[in-house]
């Protein structure tokens, strides 16, 4: 498990993180969602053992990760601007990881290269963006880690190796307990694939839980009827917004989904129906019911 | 696919030093190459052309001749190389990806400095040891002649000042931000702390009366380690006489550079805060230092040019103008802008009244420098040089005695020189006094007639080898042309001038001399060397064998030759 407790970051005395207060369970897939400059970096920096804390504290299995080369073994981290040896080639970083990372998979290694459509002769600094992270992904997947940081990990990927990645990433956690952190300004990008996610805000942690959870305790409904009803009809539900389009209501409501459309049934309308909202609906309805400018945190 | 997988598993640290080897195997073969062409490559075909059959003097050569500055040579290229490898392997500090990619490795901090820092000193042993070994085997060639310990002191010595070079920089790699700050900080501490010396001198030449002139000063050697290990280095290999304590020192100073150098590095790259890649400087002392040290150079700089070499108000104003500026522009090049103006101004000021505290130390005295003589039972040996005279006793009774007066005496100031010099049981001490020797007359001739000075003397003569020696005589009115003698007639004047040292006068030390004899030849190194004998009106003896040896008509006689001739 990955775990931060009042975790604070400042670079010169402005701070980048916060008090955070953090956990990731062994196995999961945790997106961490933020708006450019939120924390979200640093975050997995200091999850990496590049940073230095410079209040609280972040342990990965109960242990200290900065200057614990043991347990940074276990950990592959992988940059927003993924670096390579100079002139290197796939093969020549693959040696190299090879040498540093003790549980280097071979036949892992060997599987991904058949998957990822490279030249693993050519020189990486010569490759597309894309191409480039495809590159640092297969080398760092390829050590075995137990915990994977990927940050911005899909930026500059196609549709297709979006879901090749999201596929390989769920498999390693099924398989071997692989923990994996995304960062992400995108939502969409993780919407299908985190079983956690989190969003950061000016370094402060805003919201943490489980995506099912998050989903389950906010739903959207669309009605229609005969003659539209006074709002004053719905106050037995938690409504957390509410628009009309003609004789169509479209209403966001926590609880639970059965119970939300029993009520609404004994208000007798021509039509509702249980929508599931996206990740990135239910993120905005939930911080705008916090009171944060949403525009501003989620792009 | 089968891949290869070492049964044996490194621990990362080595394996990231194998690799970084690797990284620099092409540079490293490149200076070997070099190396090898300069020794034995160079080496022996300038021995080859001097041993030709053409030059029939010579039937043997003497390599020691060259190893001083062929030990420096290598030194200085492999130290060189040293410094560029480790600013090579340090590079991934400077950028934000690199930085992130190294630190997050499987290494600590020390295993990560460990193999960085020894996989820039390692690749450079093996070229230079060659080349060490190809100076001992030149050795075993029949014709060449030379001290296999110079050799292997040489190659001591160019370890530690290797390791020490390499140490010392470390401060700078883990204090820099980036490669420019990098490359600045270290040249503008390292050339600019020997700069700021020099002005120390020139303040110290101002105010302290007996400040020894013409010599570099301790504290400018001990200024930088890089002055102090190759200054050093360069006098022990010179040819000198060198004593164990020497060498001791030399090296415990080294030793004692490179341990704390490693430290500190070591102290602050466990500190260095990794997201410290990509600006001026992870610790800010560096900038400050190196600030102070341009202010000051500034200051002094434009505050000479505009007063000459006069501390006057007017070289104040514009000191302060010149560290203003020399700081500010400094700060400007350091933080890319103008944002820091008031900052380097503040730093700028510091600068001046370093100077302007030196300055008022100095004038104060310096806790009694120009009266300070030292206790007789701590000077192991004392030196003396005036005029054509220069003496050492073993017993410094003769030389405190004339330095008493002359600080008694407040130096009589003038602009005839007299250096002193005593070997301490703890150092040494000199003074460099400008006088008037008429008011130290009793005491300078009672030193010119000891037995000290006569055995000087007659070391001076004894240094001429073989029969390659000429003299020329200046008598106020001509100054005759070389001519040839021979051995035995040096002999001759040397007994005829030392007989004649016990009837000195103060004629000897006024300048206004009866005759000079200038003697020339070869020394035991086949050098050209010289001794000048002053020769005045009551040195009966020397006088009646000069013109024993009819001089003027061996020179009609044709037996005179050029310089260039000979």
């Amino acid at each position: 498990m990955i775990k931060s407790v009042g975790l604070t970051k400042k670079f010169d005395g402005k701070k980048a993180l916060d008090n955070v207060e953090l956990e990731i369970p062994e196995g999961s897939i945790y997106g961490l969602v933020g708006s450019n400059g939120s924390g979200k970096s640093t975050f997995l920096r200091l999850a990496s053992g590049i940073y230095m804390p410079d209040g609280g504290e972040i342990t990965a299995g109960g242990e200290h990760i900065f200057n614990n080369a043991a347990l940074k073994s276990e950990i592959a981290y992988v940059g927003d601007t993924p670096y390579f040896l100079p002139n290197a080639t796939i093969r020549e970083m693959a040696r190299f990881y090879r040498r540093m990372y003790p549980k280097f998979d071979n036949n892992l290694y060997n599987r991904l290269i058949e998957i990822f459509p490279l030249d693993y002769k050519a020189r990486i600094a010569t490759m597309s963006k894309g191409m480039q992270r495809q590159a640092a992904l297969i080398t760092a997947l390829a050590s075995s880690p137990s915990y994977l940081l990927l940050d911005e990990a899909f930026d500059g990927l196609d549709a297709v190796m979006r879901k090749v990645l999201k596929s390989i990433l769920i498999e390693a956690s099924e398989e071997r307990s692989l923990t994996t952190v995304i960062s992400s300004h995108n939502l969409k990008d993780l919407e299908f694939l985190c079983d956690r996610v989190g969003l950061i805000h000016f370094g402060k942690l805003i919201f943490s839980d489980e995506t099912e959870k998050i989903k389950n305790r906010i739903h959207k409904v669309q009605m229609a009827f005969t003659q539209i009803p006074e709002t004053s009809v719905f106050s037995g539900l938690d409504v957390v917004k509410v628009e009309r389009s003609g004789s169509i209501i479209y209403m966001i409501v926590r609880g639970d989904e059965e119970e939300i459309m029993r009520y609404i049934k004994r208000l007798s309308p021509i039509f509702s129906e249980c929508v599931e909202p996206t990740l990135e609906e239910i993120f905005v309805y939930e911080l705008e019911a916090k009171g944060y400018d949403v525009k501003n945190i989620i792009s | 696919m089968m891949s290869k997988i070492s049964s044996v598993r490194f621990h990362p640290a080595f394996r990231l030093y194998r690799y970084s080897v690797k990284r620099t195997m092409g540079l490293t073969v490149l200076m070997t190459v070099f190396l090898l062409l300069i020794c034995p490559g160079y080496i022996l075909m300038h021995i080859n052309n001097v041993l030709n059959p053409g030059n029939t003097d010579m039937k043997v050569y003497d390599l020691n001749r060259d190893l001083p500055s062929l030990i420096l040579i290598v030194t200085v290229i492999t130290t060189a190389a040293a410094i560029l490898y480790l600013f090579i392997n340090f590079a991934f500090l400077y950028g934000r990806s690199s930085s992130d990619f190294f630190h997050s490795l499987p290494l600590n901090r020390r295993s990560l400095l460990a193999s960085r820092f020894f996989s820039s000193i390692i690749p450079v042993l093996m070229p230079m040891t060659l080349t060490y070994a190809a100076m001992c085997g030149i050795l075993a060639i029949n014709y060449i002649e030379g001290n296999i310990r110079l050799i292997l002191w040489g190659f001591v010595y160019n370890i530690l000042i290797l390791l020490m070079s390499c140490a010392f920089s470390m401060i700078f790699i883990v204090a820099s931000g980036s490669v420019f700050d990098l490359i600045i900080s270290f040249f503008t501490f390292n050339i600019g702390i020997a700069v700021v010396q020099l002005i120390n001198q020139s303040f110290c030449e101002v105010f302290l009366v007996g400040f020894p002139h013409g010599e570099i000063p301790t504290f400018f050697t001990n200024s930088s380690p890089f002055i102090y290990a190759f200054v050093t280095f360069a006098e022990l290999m010179n040819g000198s006489p060198v004593t164990a304590a020497d060498i001791a020192v030399f090296t415990a100073k080294i030793l004692f550079v490179t341990v704390i150098s490693l430290v500190a590095a070591f102290l602050l790259y466990s500190r260095r805060k990794s997201e410290k890649s990509g600006v001026s400087y992870a610790y800010k002392f560096i900038y400050i230092v190196c600030a102070l040290i341009v202010g000051i150079i500034g200051a002094y700089a434009l505050g000479t040019v505009f007063a000459g070499n006069q501390l006057t108000a007017m070289f104040w104003v514009f000191a302060v103008i010149g560290g203003a500026l020399a700081a500010v522009t400094f700060g400007a090049v350091n933080d890319r802008g103008f944002k820091t103006v008031k900052k380097s101004l503040v730093i700028g000021g510091c600068s001046v009244a370093l100077i302007g505290a030196l300055a008022l130390f100095l004038w104060s005295g310096a806790f009694g420098y120009s009266s300070r003589i030292p206790e007789k039972e701590s000077v192991k040996y004392a030196s003396v040089s005036f005029g054509q005279v220069s003496v050492r006793f073993e017993d410094p009774s003769l030389v405190m005695k004339l330095h008493e007066k002359i600080v008694n005496e407040n130096g009589g100031e003038d602009y005839e020189v007299i250096n002193i010099s005593y070997k301490l049981r703890f150092g040494e001490m000199k003074r460099t006094y400008y006088v008037n020797y008429k008011y130290f007359t009793d005491e300078l001739l009672e030193i010119i007639k000891s037995e000290e000075n006569i055995k000087s003397i007659r070391n001076s003569f004894d240094k001429f080898i073989g029969n390659n020696l000429s003299i020329s005589i200046y008598d106020q009115e001509y100054w005759s042309d070389s001519v040839q003698i021979t051995a035995s007639e040096l002999k001759g004047l040397e007994e005829a001038y030392v007989s004649d040292i016990p009837s000195a006068t103060d004629e000897l030390l006024s300048g206004n001399l009866y005759m000079s004899c200038d003697i020339t030849g070869l020394d035991k190194e086949y050098d050209y060397c010289y001794y000048e004998l002053y020769i005045e009106d009551n040195f009966k003896n020397t006088i009646e064998y000069l013109e024993s040896l009819n001089l003027e008509q061996r020179v009609d006689a044709g037996s005179t030759e050029t310089y260039a001739e000979y």
